[in-house]
This record gives C-alpha cells, structure tokens and sequence, in this order.
C-alpha cells in the first residue's frame, strides 16, 4: 500500500466546504454574500485612500516618490509582521490542538507528509485575509505609477514567498515553543503576543494621526518626519526584499529585483525545509503532550473561589450557578478574557478621536457643531455597543455548546437562565456605553443637558442592545460552533447585527429634532414652548417604548424558540 | 501479535499507566476492562500511536511502534473513544478519504465502502451529512472506516457506546468472524456481558497496573469465585487491587 497522497490529507476541508455550499447552508450562503460585499466596499475604500495619498504625496517634489516608497516598504512590513502573528496561531491550532489530528496520527502518515498537509492549510487559513485586505495597495501603486505587467507579474511570487516564509517560521517556532511549554500553555502565550502586538499596531497608527496628512500645514512636515523615520531596513527582513523587488520594477529606477525575488522565493523553499526536519525530530512529542491538559491558575485561587460560590448562591432558580460558571469558563479561556484588551483599546482610541479634535479650526458655531457630534457619537456610541455585544452577547446561549442539555435536563427554568444571561451582559455593556456617550460629552465639553440626554438615551439602547443580542442569539443558537467567530458570523449574528443598526438609526432619527430644540433651549436661543414641548416629550417616549419594546420581543422569541428546541 | 513491554505513561507525576507488561496473540479477542480512570484509554491512545509512552515499547507483529510507526499503523485499524468525524462530509467521502489515509485507492475505497455501509445499514445514508447521522450510525460509520484496508490488528476503545441491540449483535457477530479469518482484536469495554460472551481472554487494569490476565475460567479461579459471572470477578478483583494498591 502507498502512503496517502498530500492532497487527500486536506481534502475533507474542501469537501466540507463544497458540500456546505452545494447544500445551500444559508449560514454559509449568507456569510460568502455579506463577505464578498464588505471586500468589494473594502477594496473600492482602500484603493480609493491609495490613490489620493498616492497623488498626494507625488504632487510633493522631490521626496514625493520617496515618500511612496517609504511607505510601500512598510506596507510590506505591517503585511509580514500581520502574517507572522496569524500564523502563530493558526499553526499551533492546525499542527497540535486541531480536533481531526487523531485520524492522521492513527493512520500510516509520515510526519514530512503531515507536516506538508498542515502548513498548506495554515498558509491558507493563516494568509487569505491578510491577502484579500492587503492586495489593493500594491496593486493601486501600480496604477498610480503606471507600472508594466512585469510588476503585477513580479506581485504573485513576492506575495507567495512572503506568506510562506510568515507562515514557515510560524511553524518552526511554535515547534520550538512546544518544547518549551505545554500545548495549551503555549497557546495562552501566542494568543496574547499577538494581540499585545495588534494593539501596539493601533496604538501606533492611531497616535500617528493619520488625519494630519490632510492639513496642508501640517504635511510639510510630516512629509519630512516620515521620510526621515522610513521602514526598518535590514538587508535580513523578507519585508524588505519584497519592497527591494517591486519598487524598482515600479518606479523604472535602478535595482535588482531579480535577485531579491529569488532570495525571496529561495528563502521560502528553505523554510519550508528546515520546518520538515525540524518536524521530523520533535513534532512526534509535541503532538504528544498537546493532549494533555492544564492546570488552572488564577480562577482556582481560594478567594476567587468564594467569590463565584456567593455569585452562585446570590440568585435562586440556576440562574447563579450559571452566571458563576460563564464567569469562571470566561477568565478560563484566553481568547476571550484577552478581548477585554482589545476593548479598553477600542474605549482608550474612541475616547482619544474627541480629545485630538481640531477645536481650534472650529470658529463661531462651535457649541453648535460640538452638540451635533455629541449627538452623533450616540449613535456611533451605539454602534460600538452592538459590536461588543455581538461578541459577548450574543454567543451567550450558544456558548453552553454540547453542554447544552445539562440546562435543559435540569429543573432549572430556561427563560430565568436566558434572562440571568441577559442581567450579566446589561450591565458591563450599560457601563460601557455610559463611559462612551458621558465622557466624549465631557471631552466636547457639551452643554450638561446633552450629557443627561445622552447619558439617558445610551442606557435605553444599552437594554434594547443586550436583549437583542442575547434574546437572538437564543432565538439562532449554534451548539456545534467551533469558535464564538463563527456563531457571531452566523446567520443570526448578522441579523442581530443589522437589527440593531437599524434600531440605533431609527433612534437617532427619532431623537434629532427634540435634541435640536433643547440644545438650542440650553444655550438660550430658542424657549421649546408648550406645543413643541409635547412632540419633544412624544418623540422620547416613541424612543423608549422602540428600546424597550425591541428588547423584550427579542428576549421573548429567544426564550419561546429556545424552549421549543427549534 | 501486541506485545506491550514496561509500558509506563506519566502526566507530570501522575503514572496513568504505570509498568503494564501485556500481550495479545494473533486471532484472538481480548477485552481490555478495568474501572473509569484505570488506564485503559491512554494504553489504547499509546497503541494507536497518539500518545507517545513515557517508557516501555510497544510492538505489533514484530513493529516497535516506536521505531516503524508506518509500518504498524498499515496494519492496524484504531477507534478512539471520542472518534472525530468531520460533520460536513458524506459517508462516502468520508470512507473515500479515510481509505486514502491508509492508500486504499479511491476505486476501491469506494467499492469496499459500499460493502460496509451495506454491512453496517448505512447503504441509505451514504450521501448525507455526517452532522444528520445519530451517535450509534456515526459508531457504525467509524466502525467500517476502521475495517476499509482491512486490517490485520483491530484496537477499539468502547466500541458498544450508542449502539442499538440489533447494532452491538451485528457488531458482535462481525467480532467474531474477524477472529476467525485470523483479525487480532483489543477492545475496551465497560460491557462486561460482550466480553465475556466473545472475548477469548480478558486484561483487567486498575491505576495503571495490570492486575489479571487470563480467560473469564482463570479470572473467576483467581477471584475464589467459581460460579460467578464476569462483572462479579471484576469488582472482586479491581476491589482487591484497591487494597493492594492502598
């Protein structure tokens, strides 16, 4: 018998995603829509940006072509470097935690075999993003510059070659680190050196303020700040022989591309080698102790302990005991307690945006304009409420997954769970919200009837929010997810997400002519008036009633479908 | 045919298998029993080659499965007790691509497919999702996967969990007409009446120790209760060993 040939080793994936959408699996109909039209809106946006910051810069001689180039070079690094950090993960996923590993280990597969299969499905899992979203920016300075067909050419192999060197070194290195730690250990750890290196990311673009290079007055020099700053430019970084290759063959100016594709493309072939040696001699143990399990740290110490017992005990009928075992599974799980990272950067840079307002462009309508974003930051407020509720929220139900008839089994009643679900996610997202809406009022320094009104509004959308989120996501739960991803990315998570939009909208719609009169009430310019008075009072009472009406149907058709087992 | 030597597998301190010393000769039947955390599981996942022992060797028909891992993978078929199905596959593309694991070529993958969902009433199912199947088709499902390059070495880990009456008397059946075409079977199960029914001799482990060996006749002997059935021995037996142990 031979052994198996590479392409069977990863033909159930292909398989499983023919099926999926042969079958019509309006899950996965509904995401390649959705997916396709926020790509295409994506690319159109970032070609769009491109270009301007393209002509932008060019029209600046001298260093204008500089500038670009500069900037294509850390284009090329930001890419690597997004790369690297998806393929950590993905690779300790796919080559030791993955659920399907059982049926190769058992079967005759050499490890070289193995090891080829998995880094063709991690280069695939890991890059296709990163692709997707990076590929208009070379391709638009190519446009710009008017580039020959040898640059698009020359993008194929720098592309590959730059996404299986990331992912090569991926590979060798959580190999490495499996000798290191365990498994689970060592997923911990990549987990939050990727995120630490996402929000050094953000941070960064966003304290750059990118918004500058639209000031006339402050290009000048920041033109020269970037030009002189410039990529890191070891002749040692793949990055820079991706930038060393095209941009001559951009620009027509002297280079040698050729060389440094096929140090590219060299280098990829030997990574992809040493990886299979590397393999060859430790992948067999590290698979090994990948199935053991972890001990637990923190959530176990004695006082942590009594605090989720009195949790446990504080609210009757299961719902206790429930909330105290999200809590302790939350904080048990890396890839969910990290997120709460991402948030406070998300809170830290949405905040920042007010404080970095250009006030001292604004002229005589200032407190005008500052009422009016103040009163657009309700919505966009809201916005950022939804998302995080479409993260944490809505995977509530779904997250008890195969367990879920431990609930069901019990003489526990469901719509006290859903409900106790509803209560724990209320009120960090009310908090939330609250900090967006009262502090960005502060930092416009808004009148303080606008911060009430704000503070008011915020907490209604925060109720309707959270029963939407988890009264849907009880309404389109998902037991068999693998990942919250996928059940946020469901069928039901882009329905809840659009039904909130749509909700905040009509919202802000409802509320922007009373608003309209009590700021100009506020500032003295125009009494409100009995009649106006009663519409003001009418529009508000019309805005609760939608929150409060569209969080309790939500939370009742969860409870009713969930009860049902549909 | 299995011959296990020393074979010790420790977690941190814990030795989940500690010194076992076993053998399995060609074309018998032996039942692998012992109480929930004895071992069992992990001997098996050693057998099967995912876990890597902490000491000892394994051998299956003159391999050490250290050494030839390939070569004894061949001939070997391993259901683990929690077997991973990809749940958006059909039946036949999932015998299809498990045959190609083992280079079975996809013609005759499919033709002996057939065979064996026919075998295992899963001839109206073969082309639907594996996700629609109940937890004993998917056990008939892995069942004929582990039989498609009709191994010489069969290692089942629970291989009665969610099987109807008709299922586990098929299964039984099949047990025994793969004994007598010379198949080698280890099988742990917590169905004592299967394994006293067919299997030719019985291992019991506890803590990571084996503590018998031998047919149902020699355990009951060992355990001083000769009239007694086989679930009577075991707890007499792992009880006895409990003391030992203590």
């Amino acid at each position: 018998m031979t052994e198996s040939s590479l392409f069977n080793l990863f033909s159930p994936k292909i398989w499983s995603v023919m099926n999926r959408i042969r079958r019509r699996d309006r899950t996965t109909i509904v995401r390649i829509a959705v997916g396709s039209i926020l790509a295409l809106l994506f690319w159109l946006g970032a070609a769009s940006i491109t270009t301007r910051v393209l002509v932008h810069f060019r029209s600046a001689e001298i260093i204008g072509d500089l500038l670009a180039a500069k900037l294509l070079a850390m284009y090329w690094l930001v890419l690597f470097s997004v790369l690297l950090m998806s393929g950590l993960i993905t690779a300790l996923s796919t080559y030791f935690l993955a659920a399907d590993l059982p049926l190769f280990l058992a079967a005759p597969v050499s490890i070289s075999r193995l090891f080829y299969a998995r880094l063709v499905e991690t280069t695939a899992l890991s890059s296709w993003m990163v692709f997707l979203f990076g590929l208009p920016v070379p391709v638009t300075y190519g446009r710009v510059y008017g580039a020959g067909l040898d640059y698009y050419l020359a993008m194929v192999p720098v592309f590959g070659s730059l996404i299986l060197i990331s992912v090569g070194v991926s590979v060798i290195f959580v190999h490495l680190l499996m000798r290191v730690f365990p498994a689970r250990r060592t997923r911990d750890v990549l987990i939050l050196l990727s995120l630490v290196g996402v929000l050094i990311l953000y941070f960064l673009f966003r304290f750059l303020r990118p918004e500058r290079l639209v000031n006339p007055e402050t290009f000048a020099t920041l033109t020269i700040f970037v030009a002189e700053l410039g990529a890191p430019s070891s002749p040692w970084l793949p990055s820079v022989w991706a930038a060393e290759t095209l941009i001559p063959l951009l620009t027509g100016k002297e280079g040698t591309p050729y060389f440094h594709l096929s140090l590219l493309i060299s280098t990829a072939a030997a990574v992809a080698v040493i990886g299979e040696t590397l393999a060859r001699k430790v992948y067999a143990g590290g698979v090994s102790r990948a199935q053991e399990g972890r001990r637990i740290r923190l959530s176990g110490r004695p006082i942590v302990e009594k605090v989720l017992g009195r949790i446990a005990f504080a609210f009757p009928g299961g719902v206790g005991l429930v909330l105290a075992k999200d809590i302790r599974t939350f904080f048990r799980d890396t890839l969910q307690w990290s997120q709460l990272l991402l948030l406070a950067a998300i809170i830290v840079v949405y905040l920042y945006n007010y404080m970095v307002l250009p006030l001292d462009w604004i002229g005589a309508g200032g407190v005008w304009l500052m009422h009016l974003i103040a009163f657009l930051n309700l919505g966009l407020g809201g916005v950022v409420t939804a998302a995080v509720a479409s993260r944490f929220l809505f995977p509530a139900v779904s997250q008890e997954g195969h367990a879920f008839w431990i609930l069901r089994a019990a003489p526990v009643s469901l719509s006290r769970i859903v409900w106790g679900k509803f209560l724990g996610g209320l009120i960090p997202l009310t908090i939330l919200g609250e900090i967006l809406a009262v502090v960005s009022g502060v930092l416009l320094n808004v009148s303080t009837e606008m911060i009430v009104l704000s503070a008011v509004t915020m907490a209604f959308l925060s109720f309707a929010i959270s029963g939407m989120a988890v009264g849907l996501g009880a309404r389109y739960p998902d037991f068999r997810a693998g990942s919250i991803a996928h059940v946020q990315m469901g069928y039901g998570g882009m329905i809840f997400m659009l039904l909130s939009l749509a909700l905040i909208v009509l919202v802000v719609f409802l509320l922007a002519w009373p608003t309209y009169r009590i700021v100009l009430a506020g500032e003295g310019w125009v009494p409100v008036g009995a009649g106006p008075g009663a519409l003001i009072l009418l529009a508000f009472g019309a805005a609760a009633l939608v929150c409060t009406g569209s969080g309790l149907v939500s939370m009742r058709l969860g409870i009713k479908a969930l009860a049902a087992g549909e | 045919m299995i011959k296990l030597d020393h074979l010790t597998k420790r977690f941190g301190r814990f030795a989940a298998v500690d010194d076992l010393s076993l053998e399995v000769r060609g074309g018998e039947i032996m039942a692998f029993l012992g109480p929930n955390g004895a071992g069992k599981t992990t001997t098996l996942r050693m057998i099967g080659g995912l876990l890597e022992p902490t000491g000892g060797r394994i051998e299956v028909k003159g391999h050490d499965l250290a050494r030839s891992p390939l070569e004894v993978k061949r001939i070997m078929g391993f259901i683990p007790d929690r077997p991973y199905l990809y749940e958006k596959l059909t039946a036949r593309e999932f015998l299809v691509f498990s045959g190609g694991l083992y280079g079975v070529p996809p013609d005759r993958a499919s033709s002996r497919g057939k065979e064996l969902l026919r075998l295992f009433d899963l001839a109206d199912w073969s082309d639907e999702l594996i996700e629609s199947f109940s937890h004993g088709m998917k056990q008939r499902l892995v069942m004929a996967s582990a039989l498609l390059h009709e191994p010489e070495v069969l290692v089942i880990d629970e291989p009665m969990v969610g099987l109807d009456p008709r299922g586990a008397r098929m299964l039984k059946n099949l047990f025994r007409g793969l004994r007598d075409r010379g198949v080698t079977l280890l099988l742990s199960t917590h169905t004592l009446s299967v394994a006293e029914e067919i299997c030719d001799r019985v291992a019991i482990i506890h803590k990571g120790r084996l503590i018998s060996v031998g047919t149902v006749e020699d355990l009951r002997l060992l355990a001083h209760r000769h009239e007694a059935g086989l679930e009577e021995v075991f707890l007499t037996l792992t009880s006895e060993g409990e003391e030992l142990k203590d």
